[in-house]
């Protein structure tokens, strides 16, 4: 897929575990890691609007546009 | 399990074995076929037929001796209930011959296949039902065994077809009656082919419903 997810890195720059971040944006830690993975096929601005909060960021520093040709 | 899946398999089980029943042991003796209902055709038959046969041009049985060993009528028939004297017709007649060894081969893979495709048919809908009953309802696997049953339904109705094409052949290569031809194809299992093409219909919708759900399940 084209568009990439890149929250680890943004956690990692962070400094936020995974669970922490779960129970601060109010995921479920298993639908986070399905994000994390890359292995979601949406993303809600909700929860958009959520990590960005809570990681300080913009959606862009999470998304990322990458061109397969 | 949902009282409506319960009662819906307890009427497809008793439908399937009184299918099943029909074919296998052919229990009814007389069935009954509606034709020429419509007004229209009704009309066009009068053009073309004497008036006489317009009474009986409604219905058409078929009826079967009672005896094996039993003859037809050729002109009428008494009906018993009424006293009346009820024309009939000859339009088919059965013709026993002593066939050849690729014949009773043709007939015996036919019988087996259709063995194994009423067999596999209730096997997969039983997988199907379980894995409902587990609240499993979108799964490849049961989209799998709904496309199956649909193509060995379509299957088992081209097998029937090109089996009669070539016992029609084989028939008349060996004999020939003067004033009569002996028929070919008939198309009398199109429910086969209509059942497995809805089958595989439901297949698709299932799968593109399975898709909805993953994209929905992925969701964040």
């Amino acid at each position: 897929m084209s568009i990439i997810v890149n929250l680890d890195v943004m956690m990692a720059k962070r400094k936020i575990s995974l669970n922490d971040l779960s129970d601060k944006v109010d995921i479920t830690p298993a639908n986070l890691s399905i994000l994390k993975t890359g292995k979601a096929k949406a993303i809600r601005f909700s929860t958009l609007e959520a990590l960005c909060k809570e990681l300080n960021c913009q959606p862009g520093d999470i998304l990322e546009f990458q061109n397969d040709n | 399990m949902n009282n409506r899946l319960k009662i819906i398999c307890i009427l497809f089980a008793i439908t399937y074995l009184a299918v099943i029943l029909h074919f296998v042991f052919n229990v009814v003796g007389i069935s009954i076929q509606k034709t020429n209902n419509d007004k229209k055709e009704i009309a066009e038959q009068e053009t073309s037929q004497d008036t006489e046969r317009k009474a009986f041009a409604t219905y058409v049985f078929d009826i079967l001796p009672l005896e094996k060993s039993g003859s037809y009528p050729t002109i009428s028939i008494e009906n018993t209930k009424t006293g009346e004297l009820i024309d009939v017709e000859v339009h088919q007649l059965s013709v026993s011959v002593q066939t050849g060894l690729l014949p009773i081969i043709g007939k015996l893979l036919a019988g087996t296949l259709m063995i194994f495709i009423t067999t596999y048919i209730p096997v997969q809908t039983f997988k199907i039902v379980r894995s409902i009953s587990k609240n499993v309802i979108f799964d490849m696997k049961n989209i799998k065994r709904i496309r199956n049953i649909g193509y060995s339904l379509i299957i088992l109705f081209f097998v029937i077809l090109l089996f009669q094409y070539l016992f029609s052949i084989a028939m008349n290569d060996m004999i020939a009656f003067k004033g009569y031809k002996i028929s070919g194809i008939e198309i009398k299992h199109t429910s086969y082919l209509l059942f497995g093409l809805a089958s595989l219909l439901f297949a698709e919708i299932l799968k593109i419903s399975l898709k909805m759900k993953e994209e929905q399940d992925f969701t964040i």
